[in-house]
């Protein structure tokens, strides 16, 4: 039986790559321009990452990966970098981790 | 280098350069919501009118601020919300120095759920045979009153109470609906709260319930968002929240508009009725005409509360009256329109000239048409009338009228049940106007009757809609919330009054408001407005009259009347000279008038009989 090739991810409706994505989301939840964020940037370095806007990120990064985190880890996932990584394993994306 | 703390200006800095505060429609991605509210948040932006909003409730609300503020900002309002902490709000509304009192609210929401304040009277209803859920239940609905009644003493800002949701999980599960019914019982909450909320002048209920029902109570609530923050409202529905509260609160703080204006090709019915003949439009019980027929049935349901009808059509007016006339599946008859203009002129030059006829500003006119072309149109030379952006479907019309919310308004008074019928009373009434000689011999033949009540609790709500909605024949443009005339009704410095007219062809209902306060000695005219539809016919006048009257009642010796103008109100400039008031200085932008009552009066008019109060 032949396997279906598997998704791209990096080709959605949008043509943004994944990093470009998640990018964009830390954009629009805490105002940082998307060149800007680092990979090593978490709730210790941006002042706006507060436990209120932490949900709204969840939110945010949930609908636009049509991921679902668990009420356990979500209050860990609180870098740019576990963030990333979370949601990679979720996409069975390992290549862009 | 990570951005910190001290790198926030560079973000600042970010932010100047690229928001420009564009307001998307259309779904929105959670993303898009987030980045649109901090746009919102850096400041004023020039179309949106500043609104704030409190929030006190028993579950974990804040959450959902970002799609409050966009949802607002989407209805023409720009956001500041204020979240008590939860649980306190007694605390909160008692201390006239409270943060809550401080942020000075346009609007309170009060939102409190049984199973927060006694888990176990919902959960384990069945434990005390419902007797501890009835407990609640009435604990409630009295402290939410007492809220009212603490917020009251510091603010007349109209207050929105969330009513109470029935859980996803009830006791007897999918037997619920037989006896001892939980979700019965919250009915009966509801109906409780319902009533004991009509008691309290600029409370409305803020139907939550609805809300879930309508979202699906399985579906409402987030186990996690509950589990992590007390949040009650799961992420995929608080967009959905926010709408539904922003459009509550924008039909309890703005007026309703008051006549839809119809297309009719492809719009009433189906086809070209100029190309298709009565025979060939689609209209009736099998699809596609189904879809038509349906439509015009949810047009009559809002005529039923009050909206009036009107068509536009590029079309032969003969052609069109017949399909009215004589279509058998056509629901809306042609004596129900209370205007028309089939032409072929542009739709904004007949818009315009329905709104003079009917005596309304243009903004009080809503388009339902289909053609994208003709909505540019009206948009671009009439952009005061309000245009809904119809979907190219057909079967959405239904949908696209419910969920447009320019007709919403709080409770339906009896002028709105009837006004329709007021309308073709005024038709007769025009009718018979020209087959009398003159005016005086038109008037004395009309019959009149009026009756003036005193601002009693059964008319306030039609006396607030009259105050919040009269923008032509209206002295000073003031608008007071339901509460505050409440309170003017009953101070002993103030005198409330409305008129209440009736004449041969029917009951016109409460047409016109005054009111009068006490300062420095004289009767000031705080508020003087009628509904244009009883213009020259003397009631202002009668209403003048009775004000004078009081005021001799009141002791003064002068009673000073202001002409505030207004973009609206040209109409009534010289009011006050035709009353023989004579001219005073005043401050600028009032045009200031006295009558000294030791030597003038304004005498009712001998056209109008006075009945006593019923």
């Amino acid at each position: 039986m032949a396997r279906l090739p598997p998704f791209d991810y990096t080709r959605t409706a949008f043509h943004m790559t994944f990093d470009e994505r998640l990018r964009s989301v830390f954009s629009s939840v805490f105002g940082i321009e998307p060149t800007r964020l680092l990979e090593t940037d978490s709730s210790q370095t941006i002042a706006e990452w507060d436990s209120l806007s932490h949900l709204n990120l969840i939110f945010a990064l949930e609908s636009e990966f049509d991921v679902r985190f668990d009420a356990e880890e979500i209050p860990a996932l609180v870098s740019v970098n576990a963030l990333r990584l979370r949601i990679a394993k979720a996409l069975d994306a390992a290549e862009y981790v | 280098m990570p951005l910190s703390t001290s790198d926030s200006s560079t973000a600042e800095a970010y932010l100047r350069d690229t928001a420009r505060v564009e307001i998307p429609r259309g779904e929105l991605k959670v993303a898009d919501y987030l980045r649109v509210a901090r746009s919102l948040r850096t400041g004023p932006v020039a179309e949106l009118r500043p609104f704030r909003l409190a929030l006190l409730s028993s579950h974990t609300l804040n959450v959902v601020e970002p799609y409050l503020m966009v949802e607002a900002a989407r209805a023409g309002l720009q956001l500041e919300v204020y979240f008590g902490a939860f649980g306190q709000f007694e605390q909160e509304l008692a201390d006239p120095a409270s943060p809550l009192h401080t942020f000075a609210p346009n609007a309170l929401v009060l939102a409190l759920r049984p199973e927060d304040i006694d888990a176990d009277a919902v959960v384990r209803y069945h434990a005390t045979g419902g007797e501890r859920f009835e407990q609640l239940a009435g604990t409630l609905v009295e402290r939410l009153q007492r809220c009212v009644t603490l917020f009251r003493e510091q603010s007349s800002a109209p207050v929105l109470m969330a009513n109470f949701a029935e859980p996803a999980i009830t006791p007897l599960g999918v037997f619920d609906a037989g006896a001892a019914s939980l979700v019965a019982a919250y009915g009966r909450i509801n109906e409780r709260l319902r009533r004991g909320t009509s008691d309290h002048a600029g409370t409305v209920i803020w139907d939550y319930a609805g809300l879930v029902r309508s979202r699906g109570t399985a579906a409402w609530t987030d186990q996690r968002l509950w589990a992590l923050g007390r949040i009650a409202v799961g992420a995929t529905n608080q967009p959905a929240l926010a709408r539904h509260l922003v459009r509550t609160i924008a039909g309890v703080t703005r007026p309703s508009a008051k006549c839809l204006v119809l297309d009719l090709d492809n719009t009433l019915w189906g086809g070209v009725i100029g190309d298709d003949g009565l025979e060939g439009i689609a209209l009736g019980d099998d699809y596609p005409g189904s879809v038509f027929k349906a439509f015009q049935r949810r047009v009559l349901a809002l005529m039923d509360r009050g909206v009036l009808l009107a068509v536009v059509s590029k079309n032969d007016p003969d052609v069109v009256e017949r399909a009215f006339r004589e279509h058998p599946e056509m629901l809306i008859g042609w004596d129900q329109l209370a205007a028309s203009r089939i032409n072929w002129r542009p739709k904004s030059i007949n818009l315009r000239e329905i709104a003079d006829e009917l005596n309304l500003g243009a903004d009080a006119l809503v388009m339902f048409d289909d053609n994208p072309v003709e909505r540019a149109e009206i948009a671009a030379n009439a952009p005061e009338v309000k245009v809904i952006d119809v979907p190219v479907d057909p079967l959405q019309f239904e949908m696209a009228l419910a969920e447009c919310a320019y007709f919403d308004q709080p409770g339906l008074s009896n002028e709105d049940r009837t006004r329709n019928a007021s309308y073709q009373q005024e038709r007769q009434r025009r009718e018979f106007g020209q087959r009398c000689a003159t005016v005086t011999e038109f008037l004395y033949s009309l019959e009149m009757e009026a009756c003036i009540d005193a601002g009693s609790r059964p008319t306030l709500s039609r006396v607030a809609q009259l105050v919040a909605k009269t923008n032509q024949f209206n002295l000073t443009t003031r608008r007071h919330a339901e509460a505050d005339i409440a309170a003017m009704s009953t101070h002993p410095d103030y005198r409330v009054a409305s008129l209440r007219l009736r004449d041969r062809f029917g009951d016109q209902g409460l047409v016109a408001v005054g009111i009068l306060a006490r300062r420095n000695g004289d009767a000031v005219v705080d508020t003087f407005l009628m509904s244009c539809r009883v213009m020259n016919r003397g009631v202002e006048q009668a209403l003048m009259a009775h004000l004078v009257a009081e005021a001799r009642r009141m002791g003064c010796d002068r009673v000073i009347g202001d002409y505030v103008p207004t973009r609206r109100n040209g109409l009534v400039q010289d009011f006050y000279s035709r009353m023989g008031f004579a001219g005073v200085a005043a401050e600028e932008g009032v045009a200031r008038y006295a009558l000294d009552l030791r030597e003038e009066t304004v005498m009712w008019p001998d056209v109008i009989r006075r009945r006593p109060h019923e």
